[in-house]
């Protein structure tokens, strides 16, 4: 599925959601595409490798005062069905944070098996290092929603402490979440093969480097 | 007799010095890359002038070749430099990313502020 149809779809399921299309130095034709529909379009000054995107959404829902806040990537391979199950979880199970779980329910694999091994190592890492306090299968899901208290708690700490990298952004947010006592749930979510573009937090380079980032949350 | 590298070592702290002090009057760098660079020319310059102290501080690391110990020297000092650019490097580019955000956040609450301003005066009328 394209932006466009992504867009349309969101537009259609939940007339009354306020769509932000935060374009962080896309070189397709994002920017045209979303100019015909509904959301609104903030292209980034600079390519902020995905974690400008995070802080602007914070940003926007954190002094918009908005009840929910809402994320789901560009790319198509997450339901839009799965949008406002992840803000029932939330009412339902007074959490402050949902997050899709490819691991909830069993299903079959559309990644690399270095791209697996990489995302159930750090979520066993990551459920250690917050041991108690939530858990969680999918650590670096992308799918996510968040409260108003979780969006105030956590647009304030990412403006205070050093930002993490893109690859480790949401394993980081999963511990600092934990730490400030903010309830995490999951629900069962269906990821479907990239359609288009390549993923760039998995480049050979970051591959090598991802562990070592995730040692640094470990340790700090 | 004068060693070549002595030479080499005296114009190249002359030329750091030089440019320190003319970017300083310029106000084109800052107090603390001033201090650090006329630090490194005046280094450069008593080495290149006083030889007998390279010798002294081959004999206290140990090396067989004075070129060993000037290398040895100049190997940690640029680790420490690139260790501290490179954290510089990282600090700006958080303080970038955290700028772009809030202008992206600006322009999308301002239009819709507008948006519902706008909303309101219609109602009125």
């Amino acid at each position: 599925m394209t932006i466009r149809g992504i867009i349309d779809e969101i537009s259609d399921t939940y007339p009354h959601w306020d769509i932000v299309v935060i374009d962080d130095g896309s070189n397709d034709n994002t920017r045209e595409e979303v100019q015909k529909t509904r959301a609104k379009l903030i292209p980034l000054l600079v390519n902020t490798k995905g974690v400008g995107t995070v802080l602007t959404a914070f940003l926007i829902a954190a002094k918009g005062k908005y009840d929910y806040l809402v994320k789901i990537d560009g790319d198509g391979q997450q339901e839009v069905s799965l949008l406002n199950l992840l803000v029932d979880a939330i009412k339902t199970n007074h959490a402050d944070i949902a997050i899709g779980s490819r691991y909830v329910k069993k299903q079959q694999e559309t990644d690399s098996f270095i791209k697996v091994i990489g995302r159930v190592t750090s979520s066993a890492l990551i459920n250690f290092k917050i041991r108690g306090k939530n858990k969680i299968s999918d650590c670096t899901s992308g799918v996510r929603a968040w409260n108003a208290d979780s969006i105030q708690i956590l647009n304030k700490l990412y403006y205070k402490q050093p930002l993490a990298h893109d690859s480790v952004f949401w394993v980081r947010e999963a511990v600092v979440a934990s730490n400030n006592a903010l309830k995490i749930i999951e629900i069962p979510a269906f990821y479907h093969k990239r359609a288009h573009g390549k993923s760039k937090s998995f480049s050979p380079v970051n591959m090598i480097i991802f562990p070592l980032r995730l040692l640094g949350i470990l340790i700090s | 007799m004068v060693e070549v590298y002595s030479v080499v070592g005296f114009i190249i702290g002359v030329i750091i010095v030089f440019l320190s002090l003319t970017r300083l009057r310029k106000q084109s760098i800052s107090q603390g890359t001033f201090a650090l660079w006329i630090i490194v020319g005046t280094v450069l310059i008593v080495l290149s002038t006083i030889p007998m102290l390279i010798y002294a501080i081959q004999n206290a690391l140990g090396t067989q070749f004075t070129l060993s110990a000037i290398f040895g020297i100049s190997f940690v000092f640029l680790i420490t430099v690139v260790f501290y650019l490179h954290q510089k490097v990282d600090m700006l580019n958080q303080r970038i990313t955290k700028l772009v955000a809030e202008l992206g956040a600006k322009k999308f609450l301002d239009s819709h502020n507008d948006e519902k301003n706008s909303f309101q005066e219609k109602n009125n009328d």
